[in-house]
This record gives C-alpha cells, structure tokens and sequence, in this order.
C-alpha cells in the first residue's frame, strides 16, 4: 500500500477509536439530561430569573411558538449587534455591517447555517464574534437537538395530550449540560495543539524578509470548539479551517472532525434509549453511518485519483488543499462538514475535482441526515424512517407503524412536507439566481462549474450547513437576501412539522408489535431506510446535478 | 428604511410559520377541529 493508504486508513482508525470510546457514555449520559426530572442549582436560579417554570408539560404547539420567538429575538438581537458595531466596544475599529449582510448573518447563525458571505478578520469585531456569533453557536445547536428530542418523546410517550417537553428546558440543559462542558475540554485540546485563544487586538510582526504583518489576535480556540461541536461551522477566519491559527496541525484537524461527528453519531443512541430500544438507534446509526462512508470513501478516492496532468504528476489534486494537511486529511474533513451541517473547511470545496465536489453536494443534498447536524440529523433520519416504513407497508397492504405508532394519512402529509421543503428551496433558488440579471451577476464561471457554484450555495443555505464552493460573488443584496430567506426557511418550516408530527405521536397510544409489523431494528430496514434516502435524493436533484457537476465531469 | 424592512420581513416570516401551524392544529381532527 502506498503512504497515501495509510495515512487515510490511520486517520480513520484513530478517529472511529475515539467515537467508539465515547459514544455509550456520551449516549447514555445525554438520555440522562433529557429525561432527569432534577435541575441543577444554576438551572433553578435561571428559570427562577426568567421567570420560566421549567416542569410545565407543553403541548406540540406551544413548544414551537417558544421556539419561534426565541429564534426571533435571536435574529433582532444579533442584526442589531451587527449593524450598530461601531458604536460598540471591542470592535477594533470596524464599521457596522449594511443592512443586508447583517441581516444575512444574523439568520445563518441562528438557523445553525452559519453561511458567511464575509471575511471575519474583516468585518466582525471581538464582541460581535463573541456576544453574538458564539452564543448562537450554542443555543442554535442546543434548539437542534431540542426538536430532536421532542420527536423522540413523541415516539417513546404514548396517549398523552400532545405535550413533548419544555422548550426552555431543553434549551437550558442542552448548552448547559451538554455543550459547554465538552466545548470547554474540546477548546483546551485545540489550545494544546496551537490554536490562538486571545483576547489582543492586531499584532505587527516582522516577517522573514523584513517586511511588517499584521495579525489579528482572538478567542479562537473557544469558537473553533462549539463551532465544530454544535455543527455550526462559521469560522473566525475567512480561511476557516484551512487558516493556521484555527487548525494548525493534522492532529488538530482530526480533533476537529472528531467535535463534528460526536454528537451528531451519538444522539441515536440517545434515542434508542429513551425509546427502550436500544436496536432501534443502532439502525439509525448504522444508515446514517453506511451513507458517510460510501461518500469519504468516493471523495477520497476523487481526490486522490484526481484526473488531468497536474493532480497525476503532483500523485493527488492538491490544488486549494492544505499542504500541511495533505489529502487525506482534506477528504475526511471535507465529507464530515459537509456529511454533518457544519460547513467549516479545511480545504477549498471549489477546487475539489469534478467527482469529488459532486459528492460533497450530493451529501448536502440527502438533507443533512448522514449523518447530519446535531438533533437535525437525528430528526431528519427519523422522518425518511416513517417514510420507510410507509412504503414498506404499501408493499404488503398494512398500515405502516413505526416503534408502535401508525403513521397513517395526517402523519405521512407533515412527512412529505418535510421531504419537499428543501428540495423546493434549493431548485426554485437556483432557477432564479441562473435567470435573474442579479443572480447571473455573482456567477464567476461560465457553465457547468458556475450551475455547480449556484446549486452548492441554495444546498448550503437550505439544508443549513453553510460551506461556500466560492467562485460565486454573495457578498450582494440579492444573494445575502435570497439565500437568508432559503435559510430560514430551510430551518424553521422543516422544524414545525417536525413538531407537529412528535404531537400527532405523543398523542397516540402505542401498539405491541405483531407478527405482521416490520422489524425496523435489523439490516433489512438499514438497508431500506438508505434506499428511501437516496432514492428520494436520486429522483429529486440528479437533472440538477446533471447540469452541474456531471457534465463538468463528462467534459 | 433598509433596517425596517429588514425588521419587518424577520417578524411577518416567523408570524407566518407560527399562524399556519396554529390553524393547522385548529383543523386537527383528533382535536374535535378540521373542515367540516
């Protein structure tokens, strides 16, 4: 084997020890924190100054509308942040942003995206990354896995009056009990490794030939921690992860895809344990891993088999890769931010070859389940799993249940409404932006890499992950509006029907299993629940995907 | 003028999601609602 081979076999193996290691304790513990009827002495002094009583029941909808005004203090909050900057502290001399950019950012990072249309050692100040865009980094991510288990409520009670949990106290625990502790080990590690955690302004510095630099200082360990934990993405760099003061080294980098992949490959045996059954979230994990898998695996080879003169004489594509990272490290990066609805980089996604970026964006495009953004991966997979199972009992003429509940014709319409939502998004997106004058006027290339710039932007925007191809001009009011509106759209109308379908459930009495109902813990399901996936991703995007990349790849 | 439409279009985009799910659940049939 080549040195390549074991460099991407090594790196592999070190990262699966690492999530195997953790995931029974981590799962385990996170079934704990949403199940405990205890709240720590923070939590009571938080509620109690909040005026929230953290053990009122809620019904589908009002854990939606709490979560909806929550959202929306969020984007005020931060838009106004944002615009009135200067006026700030800890700004280090930097203008407020216009409006819709500001607005832009408020949305990506409250919706988990954290799409950047800006460079951040230009635009945001200390305060703003840190009151702003950090603190969404948490509560965005800590709402994700809220719907999430709501959902898993819905499944687990039964004959209940529609109530799925306390939002707020989801809310609370998640950041409290979950995130922050593990974002705090995480940043120290990172520390260890190199990364800058500051608070300094820009720093002049000779450099080798005598000339002056300017390097911006900044609390970047801290970020770059919840920023791969929470699957949020937005770097402190406009480099992101291929800047050496986030991700200096290869052991950094796997750091990092280990704090992308952690909660997002353990939340389903979360889920197994609170529904009782623990098979059932090893068929979760076991689809949402094979589909990961299958794409690093292809990504990889892409890169490595990179077509043309240059990649074969240099033994890989390594154009816009990190050389201190090499190739592999970038493949593995890459699926996992893009697996996942993180949207950091290592590497330059734009400069992946044909096959390789092709299979970035199909990840995107399965909706963000494989194995996806933390709670949104583990939600999205449970509604193509009651889509699975839906088909499955149209095969044999029963109604189709899932863990005991009949998905009957209400459930299944919140369910293809889901499925439709970010497919409609990404394509009506597209359409206008390679029609409409503003649109076409951000487009750098010419054909079929310019269709893939476009389709990757309204993917990115819509599934909420956030990573840019680049070649494409965003930083423009058409764009910073349309894709804020993909965004939010793409979260939040996803997230009430996910609600609305844990109501539905909640309210249902269960039924035992019978000799007629389909396991859905064993490797036939596994193997249905991937086909559903691709299948409805196949029928959906490939004629999109047809203009963009495969025909880049054909030509 | 930018920041008031900006403004306006956050709160009319999360108004909406939460009306239509209210009728939504208004027209629940297991809830005694739905077109009669």
């Amino acid at each position: 084997m080549t040195t390549s081979t074991w460099v991407v076999l090594g790196q592999i193996g070190l990262l699966l020890l690492a999530l195997v290691a953790v995931h029974a304790p981590l799962g385990a513990y996170m079934a704990r924190v949403y199940s405990s009827p205890r709240h720590t002495r923070f939590e009571r002094a938080w509620y109690r100054a909040t005026r929230v009583d953290p053990d009122a029941e809620q019904r589908w909808t009002t854990y939606l509308f709490s979560l909806l005004g929550f959202s929306l203090a969020s984007v005020l909050f931060l838009y106004g942040l944002g615009r009135l900057q200067e006026h700030l502290p800890w700004n280090l001399g930097l203008v407020g942003l216009d409006p819709a950019g500001a607005w832009n950012t408020a949305v990506s990072f409250v919706t988990n995206t954290n799409w950047q249309w800006y460079s951040g050692e230009a635009a945001a100040g200390h305060l703003f990354q840190m009151a702003g865009l950090a603190v969404q980094n948490f509560v965005s991510a800590a709402v994700g896995m809220a719907v999430a288990i709501a959902l898993v409520r819905g499944f687990a009670r039964s004959g209940t009056d529609a109530r799925i949990g306390n939002f707020w106290t989801d809310l609370t625990r998640g950041v409290v009990r979950i995130l922050l502790p593990v974002s705090v080990v995480g940043a120290l590690v990172l520390v260890a490794n190199g990364v800058m955690q500051n608070l300094d302004p820009h720093l002049a510095v000779t450099t080798l030939e005598g000339g002056t630099q300017h390097l911006l200082g900044g609390p970047v360990a801290s970020q770059e921690a919840i920023k791969e934990l929470g699957t949020n993405g937005g770097g402190f760099f406009n480099a992101n992860s291929a800047h050496p003061l986030e991700n200096p080294t290869p052991l950094s980098s796997l750091v990092e895809v280990f704090l992308i992949l952690v909660i997002p490959l353990t939340l389903p045996r979360t889920f197994g344990l609170m529904v009782g059954d623990r098979r059932q979230g090893w068929a979760i994990i076991g689809t949402m891993a094979g589909l990961w898998a299958v794409g690093l695996a292809l990504v990889t080879w892409a890169e490595l088999a990179g077509p043309g003169l240059a990649p074969q004489a240099a033994g890989a594509a390594m154009e816009g890769k990190e050389a201190r990272f090499g190739l592999a490290a970038s493949a593995l990066f890459a699926s996992a931010t893009t697996g996942t609805s993180t949207g950091a980089v290592n590497a330059m996604h734009d400069s992946l070859t044909a096959p390789g970026g092709g299979v970035v964006l199909f990840n995107m495009l399965l909706g963000e389940v494989a194995p996806g953004g933390v709670g949104s991966g583990l939600y999205g997979m449970l509604v193509l799993a009651v889509v699975a199972v839906f088909i499955a009992g149209l095969m044999v003429g029963r109604t189709p249940e899932y863990l005991g509940k009949k998905i009957g014709r209400h459930e299944i319409t919140l369910v293809a409404l889901y499925v439709l939502t970010t497919p409609a998004l990404v394509l009506v997106g597209t359409a206008l932006s390679v029609v409409l004058p503003a649109g076409v006027a951000g487009i750098q290339e010419a054909g079929p890499h310019g269709m893939s710039e476009v389709l990757y932007a309204f993917a990115s925007a819509s599934n909420n992950n956030g990573s840019a191809f680049a070649g494409l001009t965003v930083a423009t009011p058409y764009y910073n509006t349309l894709l804020g509106l993909a965004m939010l759209a793409g979260r939040f109308v996803p997230i009430a029907l996910v609600l609305a379908l844990a109501g539905r459930l909640a309210r249902q009495k269960a039924v035992p299993a019978s000799a007629g109902t389909l396991p859905t813990h064993q490797p036939l399901f596994v193997g249905m629940l991937g086909a559903v996936a691709l299948v409805v991703v196949g029928l959906t995007f490939v004629p999109a995907l047809s203009l963009g990349p495969v025909v880049e790849s054909l030509s | 003028m930018a920041d008031v439409a900006y403004v306006l279009l956050t709160a009319a985009f999360f108004v909406a999601v939460a009306l239509v799910a209210r009728r939504a659940a208004a027209h629940d049939p297991e809830r005694g609602g739905g077109a009669r």
